[in-house]
């Protein structure tokens, strides 16, 4: 089994339709910092014209795990002097219909893997107290963030404007 | 050619003159008062030199100030409204590729209990009918990329804290914001001239 994380130069708009279509459950719960309450298909046209809009950014960052060459998972992000600011991401199924790879300790070696390769330091945001900011603490932290060869903050941070609450990790190598 | 020129002359000239009535009808508007009527014209303008910014995880391309980061730069700063008041550009960018305008400044003109917020009433007649987005980055007069009417940009002021006049004090912004996102990020890096039309 071959697990990586690779920068792509475009994304279909069946990958996104794909990816979303396997985890909407959780971005309709509350994870992306939408204006109000988005429909599902409010929220599918987001990941449709926003992947494509970063992807034509010259600062922009896409990237994908495959596992065995299947695409699994969607992150997108800007680059600034080497910093990867991530946005949000779908992470779908793997070609047996799981996610359950997010928990394995090959996709975060991947991961960093990639991140170390590219850039000097990570940057994530996740809306405090939804499953991903969760998934950050109790799965990400463990099997990447706190692992050899990182060093890990955390910040709280309030927007005064919408007044969402964001948990901010900063990893740097 | 002679053949041709004859035939259609008479045909062109003349019916033009017929059905353009010069006075009012009875019904109280002739042609060219109903032109006059559906006649828009140039407000203000100012011209975004584009960045980009992910604050939060949200991904801005523009012109915008404020909180945790500045992206981009316009000029000038300032832009007027329809009723001749002008005012500090405080975002002008896509937003989740939302097209976002937003005036403001920390000074008493946009005092949280100042009503309407910013000093801004929100009609045609008062802000604007339509904003145009011309790319000028390879100079000149540039082409136009996108036309957006009021209609679909709906007015959303919003409040936050500011320091003026030796207090923190609450604010309230005139905004406007696109309900839904466009198929482009017509910032991207460009150089974009943004015109206000009455």
């Amino acid at each position: 089994m071959a697990h990586s994380v690779r920068k792509l130069t475009s994304v279909s708009s069946d990958d996104i339709t794909r990816l979303f279509e396997d985890c909407k459950t959780k971005i309709l719960e509350g994870t992306l910092p939408f204006d109000g309450t988005p429909t599902e298909a409010d929220a599918a046209v987001y990941f449709n014209i926003g992947i494509p809009n970063v992807l034509a950014l010259p600062q922009g960052e896409v990237f994908g795990y495959f596992k065995d060459d299947h695409l699994c998972f969607i992150r997108y992000a800007l680059v600034t002097d080497g910093v990867l600011e991530q946005s949000y991401y779908l992470a779908g199924n793997d070609a047996e219909g799981s996610r359950a790879y997010l928990y394995s300790q090959e996709f975060a070696d991947a991961l960093k893997a990639y991140y170390q390769a590219n850039f000097t330091s990570v940057d994530s945001w996740a809306i405090a107290g939804k499953s991903t900011a969760t998934y950050e603490e109790n799965v990400l932290k463990p099997n990447l963030y706190e692992t050899t060869g990182v060093s890990y903050v955390k910040e709280d941070l309030t927007d005064p404007v919408s007044n969402i609450t964001y948990e901010k990790r900063t990893i740097t190598f | 050619m002679a053949l041709i020129k004859d035939v259609v002359q008479p045909f062109v000239i003349d019916p033009i003159h017929a059905v353009m009535p010069l006075t009012p009808s009875p019904r109280g508007g002739g042609f060219y008062n109903q032109m006059a009527a559906n006649t828009s014209s140039l407000i203000d303008s100012t011209t975004v030199t584009s960045g980009t910014a992910n604050i939060f995880g949200n991904i801005y391309s523009g012109y915008g100030s404020g909180y945790q980061s500045y992206h981009g730069s316009r000029s000038p700063s300032t832009i007027d409204l329809a009723d001749g008041v002008t005012h500090g550009v405080e975002a002008m960018r896509q937003h989740n590729n939302k097209f976002e305008f937003t005036l403001g400044a920390n000074s008493s003109q946009y005092a949280g209990a100042l009503d309407p917020a910013g000093g801004v009433t929100n009609s045609d007649a008062a802000a604007f009918k339509t904003i145009k987005l011309y790319n000028v980055t390879g100079g000149g007069a540039g082409y136009l990329v996108l036309t957006l009417e009021r209609e679909d940009i709906p007015y959303s002021p919003y409040t936050k804290t500011g320091f003026y006049d030796g207090t923190t004090q609450s604010l309230k912004f005139p905004s406007w914001k696109q309900t839904t996102g466009e198929l482009g990020d017509y910032f991207a890096n460009q150089i974009i001239r943004v015109e206000l039309w009455s």
